[in-house]
């Protein structure tokens, strides 16, 4: 039986709205689950109803064997106390208390607090030096890291997150995630809510929700490719020295975390024992990407005289679809071009070695 | 930070450990949550300062009023007793007839002995005045005259009003009746012939008395000069006492007095004792309606302090609810906010009032007031019960909130 079963939920508010609509779903023990989707379609709903914070009109919500539908409110409130660690994109800590104490309330509502056992929750997330400081004193990234700890501190068997990267730019936004995946790694049920992508990505399964159901789910591992791709395009771009890597690959420069670098060397992508540098098949791959990218926006930008910004954009979803042939073709139709119309070098295929076009 | 690495986790799927859970709450734990509970309420003094001065300022005027006037009612009862007896006294003592008759075998003169009357102080409980007087019929100067015999250090004391000129004599000499002295012509320092049947004695005019009543008419000789002028030496038509307690007293001082001396006849004059009950009464009344209303009042201040106080902390109760707090973790931090302004309310309140009570004996009866202990739990009662209605209706929506919502910023 899984950790979590969702059957057939309708959740309605007030005025007709209907937040969630006949969703089913089954998360098992020590998964981390990522729910996404737009504003307005669900997702928060979802894990309110997860987290005992509401009920559903319909259907039936069973974390741990426990039927949060059923069960009295004394059990709600101690299934809230004891089973699940909330993390919330606005932190919600409480503001006249320190650090320390606003981890030792969640302790107080539990059972007993433990100064100690508190401060070491702290000094797990890097907190050890910030324990008197209030959640003004705090960054965003150290109040979401309060968050976290507060979290945890219970030992629950349940984790919700919702939106817990919203707030916090980029740096404290990698940090936090990593903490996530520290925990998932130590067996951790996780459901957190998010409507980033690359959020989204660190999860081990995602769903989406739209309109109030679910429309689709993917495994990660099967969007790894796409990420990996991500990163070879960033990476590409950084051995040949352009300084705005960052900005022009964004999602690859977010995408390349410990956790997926450490994939990527383990598949030879990446040379061993090197930092961040391709191995012969990892320089091929990413070659043969930003040879269809550049082909592409060549061919959309020269020959259909499309907007620049469609250009970027129809490129980035041709460079994972052109098969080798077609992109062949491409580059034998625009005559083996050597560079894209930003200036930037076109990688030659087998088709350029007979007849390589003169430099335009 | 992203070198910070967390512990094994709860639970696990394959070969990871599983989550324990922290130990469940115990009645062994009760001292140090009391202790947690205080150190999160200090700190939420700090950041609501503000509106919890002002929760405070509501009960302490209320308990400062209530303070005030819990010791006014004792207080002011002695003072106003005091005031009132101006009127005179409120209590006559005369012979019970049948047992006088026995002694002087003559009903035309019954009166009293002065020894009868040692035991009535002991009696009543307190050092009460029993003012002993002997009446006859006579003249003074030749002209007709009521004469009083009585102890005129006693006499004032139970007619402190009385206006006499120049002022009460120290040895042998007569207060005379202001319409009397005129129509005898006579003055302070000349002397006067008083007589009563065939016997006559000649007196100095110490004072002459002005009171606008009976007393103008009559002339006050010392109880031993009247005694011995009429031949019966001890003896007194009645003795006059001015009991406190309005109605009340004189009525338990009358019982008193009538179980305890069977030879004597408690005759309260309900005028003036119903007069200065009446007068108490209402001044009971208007404290209390006063009280009740300043009550009243802190009551509605503090119901509005502690609303908004609720609703600046929703988001913060939600989240507590959200991670665990139940109705009873709602209930405490409410709970030990409001005793927490019950108790200090209480006190600045008893030791205001206390001031308060004090400056209004001085201004109002020329001497201090003094607060009674015996205040103190009541007005420490009076404010909890205050503090618990005021905080019932916020309490209700503290209660009421729902996490999700609240969260939201619903």
């Amino acid at each position: 039986m899984s950790f979590i079963q969702i059957d057939n939920v309708t959740r309605r508010y007030d005025k007709g709205v209907t937040a969630l609509d006949r969703v089913s779903l089954e998360i098992k023990q020590g998964e981390w689950l990522a729910i996404m989707g737009p504003s307005g379609s669900g997702k928060t709903t979802l894990l309110n109803l997860l987290g005992g914070l509401d009920l559903a009109d319909e259907g039936r919500v069973l974390v741990d064997g426990l039927d949060l539908g059923r069960i009295s409110r004394p059990e709600l409130i101690r299934y809230r106390r004891e089973r699940v660690g909330l993390v919330f994109q606005q932190f919600h800590l409480i503001p006249y208390l320190t650090a320390l104490e606003n981890v030792m309330l969640a302790q107080y509502l539990h059972s007993i607090t433990d100064e100690g056992e508190a401060k070491q929750a702290l000094d797990r997330v890097g907190l050890g030096h910030r324990l008197g400081h209030r959640p003004s004193q705090l960054s965003g990234g150290e109040r979401q890291r309060v968050c976290i700890a507060r979290a945890l501190i219970n030992r629950p068997k349940l984790i919700l997150a919702d939106e817990p990267t919203g707030s916090l730019d980029a740096e404290n936004e990698s940090a936090v995630l990593d903490l996530f995946s520290q925990i998932h790694e130590a067996g951790q049920t996780i459901v957190m809510v998010t409507h980033d992508l690359v959020v989204g990505r660190r999860a081990s399964r995602q769903i989406q929700l739209e309109h109030g159901r679910v429309a689709g789910e993917f495994l990660t591992v099967q969007q790894d490719e796409e990420a990996i791709d991500e990163v070879l395009e960033y990476l590409w771009l950084k051995t040949e020295g352009d300084t705005a890597a960052h900005e022009i690959c964004a999602i690859g420069a977010r995408l390349a975390t410990p956790q997926l670098l450490e994939r990527m060397h383990a598949r030879g992508i990446l040379r061993p024992g090197a930092d961040l540098e391709f191995s012969e098949d990892g320089r091929q791959r990413a070659e043969s990407l930003i040879r269809r990218h550049r082909l592409a926006e060549t061919l959309f930008s020269e020959t259909f005289q499309m907007h620049e910004a469609v250009v970027e954009e129809e490129a980035c979803f041709f460079e994972h679809i052109l098969s080798p042939v077609m992109t062949d073709s491409i580059c034998g139709f625009l005559n083996h071009p050597p560079a894209c119309p930003h200036g930037k070098p076109i990688p030659r295929g087998a088709c350029c070695a007979g007849g390589a076009a003169p430099a335009r | 930070m992203g070198s910070s690495r967390l512990p094994a986790g709860p639970q696990a799927p394959a070969g990871r450990p599983a989550p324990a859970g922290r130990p469940p709450r115990g009645l062994q734990h009760e001292p140090s949550r009391f202790l947690t509970s205080a150190r999160f309420l200090i700190r939420s003094l700090n950041l609501r300062g503000a509106a919890f001065l002002l929760a405070l300022l509501a009960v302490t005027v209320g308990a400062t009023v209530t303070a005030t006037v819990l010791n006014l009612k004792a207080g002011l009862k002695d003072k106003m007793s005091r005031e009132l007896r101006a009127y005179g006294p409120n209590l006559l003592i005369v012979p019970r007839a049948d047992a006088a008759a026995q002694r002087a075998g003559d009903p035309a003169s019954i009166s009293l002995l002065e020894e009868d009357l040692r035991a009535v102080p002991e009696v009543l409980g307190a050092p009460s005045a029993v003012v002993p007087a002997l009446i006859a019929g006579g003249t003074a100067g030749g002209h007709p005259a009521t004469i009083v015999g009585a102890d005129f250090e006693a006499l004032h004391r139970l007619y402190p009003g009385w206006r006499l000129d120049p002022a009460l004599p120290a040895g042998p000499a007569c207060i005379l009746g202001v319409a009397l002295a005129g129509r005898a012509s006579a003055r302070a320092g000349d002397s006067i012939e008083i007589g009563s049947g065939t016997a006559s004695a000649a007196i100095r005019v110490a004072a002459v008395l002005s009171t606008g009543e009976a007393e103008d008419e009559q002339v006050f000789v010392p109880l031993a000069f009247l005694q011995n002028l009429l031949d019966r030496p001890g003896q007194v038509s009645f003795a006059a006492l001015s009991i406190d307690g309005g109605a009340e007293g004189v009525a338990r001082a009358s019982e008193a007095i009538d179980r305890a001396l069977p030879r004597l006849r408690a005759r309260p004059l309900p005028a003036i004792a119903l007069a200065q009950g009446a007068l108490l009464d209402r001044l009971d009344r208007m404290m209390l309606l006063l009280t009740l209303v300043i009550l009243l009042l802190a009551g509605l201040c503090l119901v509005t302090t502690l609303m908004s106080m609720v609703v600046e902390r929703e988001s913060e109760i939600g989240l507590a609810r959200a991670i665990g707090a139940g109705d009873g973790e709602i209930f405490r931090m409410f709970l030990g906010e409001i005793g927490l302004l019950g108790v200090l309310g209480s006190l600045a309140g008893l030791v205001l009032g206390a001031g308060v009570t004090r400056l209004i004996g001085e201004r109002l009866f020329g001497a201090p007031i003094e607060a009674r202990l015996s205040v103190a739990p009541i007005v420490f009662g009076l404010s909890m019960v205050i503090c618990l209605i005021a905080v019932y209706v916020p309490l209700r929506r503290a209660l009421s909130i729902q996490p999700a919502a609240a969260l939201r910023g619903e």
